[in-house]
């Protein structure tokens, strides 16, 4: 038993390391001067001379604070409007019933099946007929009407008693009052769920992005990191770690705060199964 | 099923909770959907060439080797990911469901971390991670005698780079999958295998597999599926599907054609002739995973 056990703590041992040695390596990096990081194996993982230089070209001469500005406004704006939309669809499917009903859903469990692959050319070319290019919303709508969100919602508001939507239409609620003030908090958890699968999605997209958006100014920290960081400064690589971090720095933060939801929301996919 | 509202009272009330999406829906998806039908007929280069060509986008697809090699380093890609990352995830997920193990819950974070960072930032900078004689992961394997490899401009060697890298992003993905089917299978099922004599290979054959194979069947079509959108780290980490096209997928060869050549109904008709494959390849793994569990 005791080989057993000294076993399993090497294993999680050398798992962490790999799993973990990344994130050091890129924190330190950041960190190094240039003469550093350039030495065989990245030089040692405790920066000799520390310095913050990496970050300052990041924010002075690339801008850096706008892509995150733009970022964060996409990936919000993103998730809230695909919960509301698939909480609305998946209310609908859930607690009426309706000529067209098993139409509507049928239509969106077929196109569930299909690969996001055959859409990306005849998007592009909607998206440029209707004027999205370089435009946010270009990024927005085309993913705003999930058809996994509207599922994953009907399969959790079939739960909701409908007692609960009879008492408010016997106290004389409307049918979006009721939606919007019985509804809503009880699905909550779902709704965080949702939120931060999407949200999470939008945040590290990168080809749809890199399709869509034309001007440097409203790049996104994917495309920005990649296209502009990478391509400026490809011999300080410093700076390329740096703008990493920081990119992905507010989503671990964000994990740290709300691990229960982050799991739920990146397990959805097995709600159906 | 009761139901609190009879189709008369329902009036346009649904219509109206459904309306936001299904505008979006049908705009976004349904229309492109049947527009990629359309386009995939065509020829069409920027704005200068529009003709309609019949299926001779397809009929080119069929004998376009750099397709059919770019599909091969997919599926090549799909398959040993599978194999790699199924195994390491369960693997984790047994490690860390144990009930006694110490920092449970340190080492469930750890493993899960790497999936909130985006392949693209993976792709910028884990590049010198990869260097043949700088790199910092043949530094360490070195220390243990390894010899060093060239991750990313050995032809032979790129796509096992890209699968590894694969499983550094998705294993804890994976096993936060594995964990919820082995929390799903209750414990009087080990008890009563323990109190029949069963040692634990036996009990890990006789209860945990049978417990999780539902899920590992749907992770075996998600993660086909996913392989199949490969992009970004073959985009960025390989630069542009390199070295060479040694890790161009089929998703960068759709790019290179519809975007960067410019031809939108020759990459209509890649994307079609994925998609056929793949449902084929869904259908049979659907058959499969139920031939096994009856």
């Amino acid at each position: 038993m005791r080989a057993g056990r000294l076993v399993i703590y090497v294993l999680l041992a050398v798992t962490t390391f790999f799993s973990l040695g990344p994130f050091l390596w890129m924190v330190s990096g950041s960190f190094k001067t240039q003469d550093e990081i350039n030495q065989p194996g990245g030089g040692p993982l405790r920066p000799k001379h520390p310095t913050t230089d990496n970050y300052e070209i990041l924010f002075e001469r690339v801008s850096f604070g706008g892509y995150l500005v733009n970022t964060v406004y996409v990936a919000s704006v993103t998730a809230l409007l695909t919960t509301l939309v698939s909480a609305m669809g998946g209310y609908a499917l859930a607690k009426y019933a309706f000529r067209g009903k098993s139409l509507v859903t049928g239509v969106v469990l077929g196109t569930m099946l299909l690969p996001p692959v055959v859409l990306l050319a005849p998007l592009f070319r909607l998206v440029h007929a209707l004027n999205l290019i370089d435009s946010f919303w270009g990024l927005i709508l085309p993913g705003a009407a999930s058809g996994f969100g509207v599922l994953i919602m009907r399969q959790y508001l079939r739960s909701v008693p409908n007692d609960l939507i009879d008492a408010g239409r016997l106290d004389g609620a409307g049918e979006w009052r009721i939606f919007w003030s019985v509804i809503l908090p009880l699905i909550r958890p779902i709704s965080s769920a949702l939120l931060i699968f999407t949200f999470l999605g939008s945040w590290n997209a990168y080809l749809w992005p890199m399709i869509v958006l034309r001007d440097e100014r409203n790049y996104l920290l994917t495309v920005a990191v990649t296209n502009v960081v990478a391509s400026i400064h490809q011999q300080e690589y410093g700076v390329i770690l740096a703008g990493t971090l920081i990119s992905i720095a507010p989503i671990i933060l964000l994990f740290m705060a709300l691990q229960r939801e982050f799991i739920s929301g990146l397990t959805l996919g097995a709600v159906k199964q | 099923m009761a139901r609190s509202t009879s189709p008369e009272r329902a009036g346009v009330s649904p219509w109206l909770f459904l309306f936001p999406f299904l505008a979006i829906f049908l705009t976004f998806t349904v229309y492109p959907l049947f527009a990629s039908v359309h386009l995939s007929l065509r020829q069409r280069v920027g704005t200068a060439i529009d003709v309609y060509v019949g299926a001779r986008n397809f009929a080119g697809l069929v004998g376009d080797r750099v397709f059919w090699a770019s599909m091969g380093r997919t599926a090549y890609f799909a398959v040993l990911s599978l194999l790699v990352q199924l195994p390491v995830a369960l693997g984790l997920a047994l490690l860390v469901h144990q009930k006694k193990l110490i920092g449970r819950g340190f080492f469930r974070t750890v493993f899960f971390l790497p999936v909130l960072v985006g392949a693209a930032f993976i792709g910028v900078s884990f590049v010198r991670i990869y260097g043949v004689q700088y790199g910092s992961l043949n530094a360490v394997l070195g220390l243990f005698g390894i010899p060093a490899v060239d991750w990313l401009r050995d032809p032979k060697w790129v796509m096992n780079t890209l699968v590894l890298t694969g499983v550094w992003m998705f294993a804890g993905f994976n096993m936060v999958y594995f964990l919820a089917g082995l929390q799903g299978i209750p414990t009087e099922l080990y008890e009563a295998a323990t109190i029949d004599g069963a040692n634990t290979w036996q009990k890990f054959r006789a209860v945990t597999m049978p417990g999780i194979w539902p899920i590992a069947a749907f992770l075996i079509t998600a993660s086909t599926i996913g392989s199949f959108g490969l992009f970004d780290l073959p985009w960025i980490l390989c630069q542009r599907g390199g070295p060479g096209q040694a890790s161009t997928t089929v998703m960068v060869y759709l790019y290179e054609r519809g975007f960067v050549s410019g031809d939108l109904g020759y990459a209509a008709a890649i994307g079609w002739m994925v998609t056929v494959i793949l449902l084929v390849v869904a259908l049979v793994q659907l058959k499969v995973s139920r031939a096994w569990s009856d």
